[in-house]
């Protein structure tokens, strides 16, 4: 999110006593050009309309980013 | 063992995401009662980046939470969610317990322990989200989840839960995609 879209956010999300978070979910889900503008400006990892391919390989990321991350004993998860 | 607000400082300077589990994992030592991550926080902890989130969602004890947050600078929001000036994360209670078929587990970040609902009710989750919100980035988040835990996951259990929640299809069309 840029920092000029950010203050805005913050800026509105204050005038409501909301946080920026909870504006943000009500922009997404009710107003379809605000969500897009907001997704626009996200980071990739959150842009919509991305190609399967796409994030299939940043998910391969993440999952060797996970078994590095388990195996150096940073992160756990018991069943 | 020194309280919540000195051992906060160890947020100070970390990556704001690392944030997150490191304040989960406190605030879980300073609870009786579990404290669950949940939520797009949790996909981002299974996923390790894959996918960021902007807040720390838990199930727990609201009143707990409440009183330790508060006691610790946090300034809370309407629909529970708190933010301490000094750092990243907002704190988001969901709910104060988690769903009558979701499983939970322990989870452990760089030492410190809460708990996590399993990678099953993690995926239905958003699979949910995507179906019933029409919600193109929980589509995308499934994806990424499925890809990332597919040959870890509970596929029996996984299915049951689907078909649970009504997201079966989607589940089916998610196996095609990254199986």
């Amino acid at each position: 999110m840029s920092d000029e879209l950010a203050a805005a956010l913050d800026a509105l999300a204050g005038s409501r006593n909301e946080s920026r978070s909870a504006l943000v979910e009500v922009l997404l889900r009710e107003h379809p050009v605000v969500r897009q503008r907001v997704e626009q400006d996200r980071g990739p990892s959150l842009r919509q309309g991305r190609s399967l391919s796409k994030v299939l390989a940043v998910a391969d990321q993440g999952k060797a980013n996970r078994a590095r991350a388990i195996r150096e004993g940073r992160v756990r998860f018991d069943a | 063992m020194p309280d919540f607000a000195k051992r906060l400082e160890q947020l100070a300077g970390r990556d704001p995401q690392d944030q997150k589990y490191l304040l989960a994992g406190i605030l879980q030592e300073e609870l009786d009662s579990p404290v669950v991550v949940v939520g797009g926080s949790l996909v981002q902890l299974y996923c390790m980046g894959a996918i960021t989130s902007l807040d720390l969602d838990i199930v727990a004890d609201y009143r707990a939470v409440q009183r330790i947050l508060g006691a610790a600078g946090f300034l809370e929001h309407p629909t529970s969610m708190w933010r301490h000036p000094d750092y990243a994360p907002v704190v988001n209670v969901v709910a104060a317990s988690p769903g009558p078929h979701e499983k939970v587990q322990a989870a452990e970040f760089e030492g410190h322990r809460f708990a996590v609902v399993s990678p099953e009710d993690c995926l239905v989750d958003r699979l949910c989200g995507a179906v019933h919100w029409q919600d193109k980035l929980d589509w995308e988040r499934s994806i990424t989840l499925a890809r990332v835990l597919w040959d870890e996951l509970d596929h029996k259990r996984l299915r049951t839960r689907a078909k649970q929640e009504n997201v079966e299809d989607a589940l089916g069309e998610l196996e095609r995609l990254v199986a």
